[in-house]
């Protein structure tokens, strides 16, 4: 199981990256839009953990052409707002249970990944 | 909406999206503690469970959580002084420490449209007397405007200056072809604004850029009544 994280935030995604390493999940991260873009040329990922905000381009826009590049990816929201409106577009977007709000708990992100590689394999 | 409402409306518009924009930047420090301090523990944990602690892992980790710490505290202080530009309608600032301030306090903003703000202070403090919190409002729609028509490099500079009878701030690394009727647009939509400061906004058309003049001292008390 292979995950993309993107987020602008170097020093939280390069964490986050060397947390999920440790528990078996192999996560590379980048930290725009465009670096997103290109990770998925290279190689195929299960799930992309995307920001909501990103340099350039808001989250829910890079999910929509990672989709035309990549239809059977999945994907889990991060969010460091709390305005109301991000909430409900993020639910919308992503899911009730697949949008999380920073600081995100290392164990409900991996539940989260599981389950979103679960509903993949499910043929969603 | 008389011009004064709509002074006190776009101020608050200004206080909310810097607010918010902070918020979310403190989110993410507090995220990335969050993260290093559980890194942190795994890396213990697993040292506890037999594996050989990395010392080399675990000082690099600390040293991220010392740098988020640092840059909360930068983030806290710009905004306690951001809060304090309300205290008084005038106040005597040195146009180089607002203009660094309100960089500061835009530089996310920027980077979210991919645009980075270059600041170039002036040798010496330029004095001015002025109500700090409009005039920083006023330099964010600058700055806004600057980023709207910033050319293809996305660098904006930022510069102060002491002219005989003006404090200056002027914006470049705007590209030629919209800015003039654009510019027109803005100086329109801040005419009570720019009034309020007593203030100048021109085109500097020979160096892409533009020029905010700030009077040295404010002929009316800051809120537009004349000062006795």
């Amino acid at each position: 199981m292979r995950v993309l994280l993107v987020d602008d935030e170097r020093e939280l995604v390069s964490t986050l990256a060397e947390r999920l390493a440790l528990r078996g999940v192999e996560a590379d991260w980048v930290v725009s839009a465009e670096e997103a873009l290109a990770a998925v040329e290279r190689c195929a990922y299960a799930v992309a953990v995307l920001d909501v905000r990103i340099p350039g381009m808001s989250g829910l826009n890079l999910k929509k052409l990672l989709e035309e590049r990549c239809p059977d990816m999945r994907f889990i929201f991060m969010t460091g707002h709390g305005s109301e409106a991000d909430f409900m577009t993020g639910v919308a977007e992503a899911g009730p249970g697949n949008y999380l709000v920073k600081p995100v708990k290392i164990e409900v992100l991996l539940d989260k990944i599981r389950e979103a590689v679960q509903e993949k394999g499910g043929g969603r | 909406m008389n011009p004064l409402e709509k002074t006190e409306v776009d101020g608050l518009r200004f206080f909310g999206l810097i607010s918010a924009s902070i918020s979310h930047e403190i989110k993410n420090v507090l995220a990335i503690i969050s993260e290093s301090a559980g890194l942190m523990e795994d890396l213990l944990l697993l040292a506890q469970k037999g594996g050989r602690l990395d010392l080399e892992k675990f000082q690099a980790v600390c040293q991220k959580v010392r740098r988020q710490t640092q840059r909360a505290d930068e983030i806290i202080r710009n905004m306690n002084r951001f809060s304090h530009s309300v205290d008084q309608d005038v106040q005597r600032i040195d146009l180089n420490e607002l203009v660094f301030l309100v960089k500061a306090l835009s530089d996310r903003l920027a980077a979210m449209r991919e645009i980075s703000l270059e600041e170039t202070r002036a040798g010496d403090a330029v004095w001015v007397t002025t109500n700090p919190f409009l005039l920083a409002r006023q330099l964010w729609s600058c700055i806004d405007f600057a980023m709207s028509v910033a050319t293809p490099e996305k660098k904006v500079q930022l510069l102060a200056a002491d002219e005989p009878s003006h404090g200056c701030v002027m914006l470049r690394g705007l590209s030629h072809e919209d800015m003039p009727a654009r510019l027109d647009a803005l100086i329109g939509r801040e005419a009570s604004q720019l009034n309020l400061l007593g203030a100048t906004l021109l085109a500097e058309a020979d160096q892409g850029g533009i020029r905010l003049l700030i009077p040295k001292d404010l002929p009316h008390d800051g809120t537009g009544e004349k000062r006795r």
